[in-house]
């Protein structure tokens, strides 16, 4: 489902003293079925930008048109519900959400509250625990039971059994191990793959942008700074530094090599088996 | 979503009121409580409002800020307006309809009321939005601080009010927090049956305490890793200073009280 952004603009506790600009006059399109990732420092706006999405947050000015569904300033809540329905949303710490007794209840939660049918829904909980990393023992048992990593898997899944067409991400590996994060992020990874959900990630960290997403946006001060292909975004290393943000180790270390070594590769995104084999050919031609 | 809670909400500025003395500020609100008590005669309430009215401006405050803090309250104002001009049966009869009766002692024994709970609203409104909460703990404890003789915890006190004010918006950022992770799950707060929307308000209130009390433990925790042990010998580094306007104004109230005891029936 394609997103457009015309022109939006939020302000937080308008008309008083602690009144902030959160977004001003942004406009982007997210396209239908792709994958997009949102950087920024803290506080640049990128929490407030998706909110907008499943209409969490109206704007002041402006409009956002999801689908065939426009919300602006005087949308009326009604109108908004609906948007639920397709619109998933996970969470900063998303296991802050659990609250049922058994994971099974928390996880029919969602669907329930929008409609689909429970009975055939409590049948592909199974498979759905399967994708997440968890397996069908845990329906039973209570989600504050559960380790942190598998508490956020779980609250993941309530999200996912709402089998949203649109699902928005809100920093999903912070505060996870290396390889809870790598987990993660491949799930989310596959799920797109499969199921073509149009997927819009925060992050802070650039590698993961640069894994999961074909388009980046940057964000800095409720505008967007820079908006391209993670290829493009890398190019421009000195503008990302002073907006406090980095590129992936592993493009510093092809760039490093580039510039003390003379070679050149094809490009700065290579996994680095395909950089070994790229050096391997250079280094046999000069032989 | 909470923008417009100001409960003991503080509002910056640098009027007269901001400047002074917090414990001067909790003395004379604590005078000009006792003075509106006292007063029984609509001579007296006028000059109350007069010097509410004084004390206002002299806060530099925006009238909405104060209109806002006043409006849950006036359910209780109406409330025991009518309580009392209805059962109170003094003076001459205003109107007489079967069991009916309004008499005259009883609208006023009434209004006063209604003027007591809305005098005391605004003063202590234009308290807590003139003082910072750390300002109001840290007056407190010192007032408290002679009663220590007698066994008052004041330190303790004090602490225990730091840290509830301390966490309000940090629960009401939490509160807001999981009603969008909710309600993007589906769940409506507003509308739907009653056993809809008690399921959505479980779906808040479970996680809420389940994170309060992680919070609490982190806190006692992060106390202790500190070496936190009480009040003992412990300096600040924010000092209250006590200067001329603050004695100024304490004596104001006083004078004021004193001579609003002349208009007293």
């Amino acid at each position: 489902m394609k997103i457009v952004f015309e022109q939006v603009e939020h302000i937080y506790m308008e008309k008083t003293p602690f009144e902030t600009s959160a977004l001003k006059d942004v406009s982007i399109t997210f396209p239908d079925k792709s994958c997009t990732a949102v950087i920024g420092r803290t506080g640049s706006g990128k929490s407030t930008l998706v909110q907008h999405i499943n209409g969490l947050l109206k704007p002041n000015k402006g409009k956002v048109i999801i689908g065939d569904q426009v919300i602006h300033a005087n949308t009326k809540r009604k109108h908004i519900k609906s948007l639920r329905k397709k619109v998933g949303m996970v969470f900063q710490y998303p296991e802050h959400q659990l609250f049922e007794d058994t994971v099974e209840k928390d996880l029919l939660f969602g669907p329930k509250n929008i409609g689909l049918n429970v009975e055939n829904k409590k049948k592909e909980l199974p498979e759905l625990l399967e994708r997440v990393g968890l397996d069908e023992t845990f329906l039973e048992r209570s989600p504050f039971d559960l380790s942190g990593g598998q508490m956020r898997r779980a609250a993941i899944a309530g999200v996912l059994a709402m089998e949203p067409d649109i699902l928005i991400l809100d920093e999903p590996t912070a505060g996870l191990d290396p390889k809870g994060q790598e987990e993660i992020l491949t799930l989310f990874k596959d799920w797109h793959e499969q199921k073509k959900t149009t997927m819009i990630m925060i992050t802070h960290q650039m590698e993961e942008a640069s894994r999961l997403a074909e388009q980046v946006i940057v964000m800095d001060d409720g505008q967007i700074a820079m908006e391209g292909s993670p290829k493009e975004i890398y190019k421009r290393e000195n503008e990302l530094t002073q907006l406090d943000l980095d590129i992936p180790e592993g493009v510093k270390v092809l760039k490093y090599l580039e510039e003390n070594t003379g070679v050149s590769f094809s490009e700065w995104s290579l996994t680095p088996e395909k950089a070994a084999d790229e050096l391997m050919m250079l280094s046999n031609k000069k032989e | 979503m909470f923008e417009h809670v100001i409960i003991g909400q503080y509002l910056p500025g640098s009027s007269f009121l901001h400047r002074m003395d917090a414990r001067a500020k909790l003395i004379a609100v604590f005078l000009f409580i006792f003075i509106i008590f006292l007063m029984n005669s609509w001579a007296g309430y006028g000059i109350l409002w007069a010097g509410a009215a004084i004390i206002y401006f002299l806060s530099g405050i925006p009238f909405r800020y104060i209109r806002k803090g006043m409006f849950p309250i006036l359910i209780l104002i109406v409330f025991t307006f009518f309580l009392h001009a209805l059962f109170t049966k003094e003076g001459e009869i205003l109107i007489s309809a079967g069991f009916f009766t309004l008499y005259k002692g009883g609208v006023e024994q009434g209004l006063f009321i209604a003027f007591r709970l809305i005098l005391l609203v605004f003063i202590t409104s234009l308290l807590t939005l003139t003082t910072s909460p750390i300002d109001l703990t840290d007056a407190l404890e010192q007032l408290f601080t002679p009663l220590k003789r007698i066994g008052v915890p004041a330190h303790e006190i004090a602490l225990m009010m730091s840290i509830a004010i301390r966490f309000i918006p940090t629960l009401l950022q939490e509160t807001e927090k999981i009603v969008k992770a909710q309600s993007a799950r589906g769940a409506d707060f507003n509308k739907g049956t009653f056993q809809e929307r008690s399921q959505a308000f479980v779906a808040l209130l479970v996680p809420l305490f389940v994170r309060a009390f992680k919070r609490a433990e982190d806190l006692a925790f992060a106390m202790e890793a500190r070496g936190y042990n009480g009040g003992e010998g412990r300096t600040k580094l924010r000092q209250l200073t006590w200067s001329f306007r603050d004695s100024a104004a304490c004596t104001a109230v006083l004078i004021f009280g004193f001579l609003l005891l002349f208009f007293r029936d």
